[in-house]
């Protein structure tokens, strides 16, 4: 039973904590730049989903836990790959 | 003659996609005319810098065959990220030889391009023992269809050639444009029938 109950709070501490972070961008207009930015966040420490949309312009990052991932290394590495940060907002 | 027919193979060559893609990309990519074959590699070391390889055959109307390879550079000097859109100035050049001279290539292109529609144009500067001359390229393009982007993406697009100093000719090309994620491949024939087919990966 203790067993059970210490899982079910490390699943739940890690979907508590978890926080996703929503990039408005500029530029992004075929495949090639989806891969890009896909490629730029794949080994980026705490990442663990990066989707692209390109009807909305939006590159959504889910990370491990809260502000993991800086502003200003969101904003590095989306310029890195060839692309202007418009805005990003955290939820 | 052979000299028009050497600048028409080297240059199509160029035409494929942008010289430089993302951070740490890597192009491979191959074109074949009824003359031709060139098979390129390129790695971009920056997402505004890139160096490859480009190994180059073709046959001349003579039936003569002439092989090239080449070590380029190639530089994304400026890009314009829009909403909707993007545009951008690349700088090409490569040096390298055939069996029997040096040879270099040096370039700026330029390009525009949303969802639905494409326009780029280029110029080119080849020269060798043989030739030493310019070449200018231009491309629309229009995708009728925006695509999901785990779907075939189709465009239809106009390519022009012109060369200075040679035919005085504008050489035009209507072809097909199909990209699947991370493949590109075209497919079309000049208003004087020579097939053109082109294939390009990138990861």
């Amino acid at each position: 039973m203790k067993k059970i109950l210490l899982l079910a709070a490390l699943l739940f501490s890690s979907a508590v904590y978890a926080e996703t972070v929503k990039v408005d961008v500029n530029g992004m207009v075929c495949s090639m730049c989806i891969q890009g930015i896909k490629k730029k966040f794949g080994n980026v420490e705490h990442v663990t989903e990066v989707d692209v949309n390109l009807d909305n312009k939006v590159v959504t990052l889910t990370t491990h836990g809260k502000n993991d991932v800086s502003d200003e290394t969101i904003k590095k590495l989306i310029t890195e790959a060839g692309y202007d940060v418009v805005k990003i907002a955290r939820q | 003659m052979k000299i028009l027919i050497l600048f028409l193979m080297f240059f199509s060559s160029q035409l494929r996609a942008h010289p430089v893609i993302f951070d740490d990309g890597v192009m491979w990519g191959q074109m074949m005319t009824p003359d031709m074959t060139d098979l390129q590699v390129h790695y971009s070391f920056r997402y505004n810098w890139s160096f490859g390889a480009n190994a180059w055959r073709f046959e001349n109307a003579a039936g003569e065959k002439r092989e090239y390879a080449f070590a380029k550079l190639n530089h994304l000097l400026k890009r314009w990220n829009n909403a909707d859109s993007q545009g951008n100035v690349y700088l090409h050049s490569g040096l390298g030889s055939s069996r029997d001279s040096f040879a270099w290539v040096a370039g700026a292109e330029a390009d525009w391009e949303s969802r639905v529609w494409f326009l780029s144009g280029k110029w080119m500067h080849f020269a060798d023992k043989v030739v030493d001359q310019d070449l200018y390229v231009a491309r629309v393009g229009h995708s009728p269809i925006i695509a999901d982007v785990n779907s075939l993406q189709i465009w239809f697009m106009l390519q022009g050639q012109y060369e200075k100093h040679m035919s005085r000719t504008v050489k035009v090309t209507p072809l097909l444009r199909f990209f699947y994620h991370n493949v590109l491949w075209e497919t079309g024939a000049s208003l004087d029938g020579d097939y053109m087919l082109s294939f390009m990966i990138h990861y």
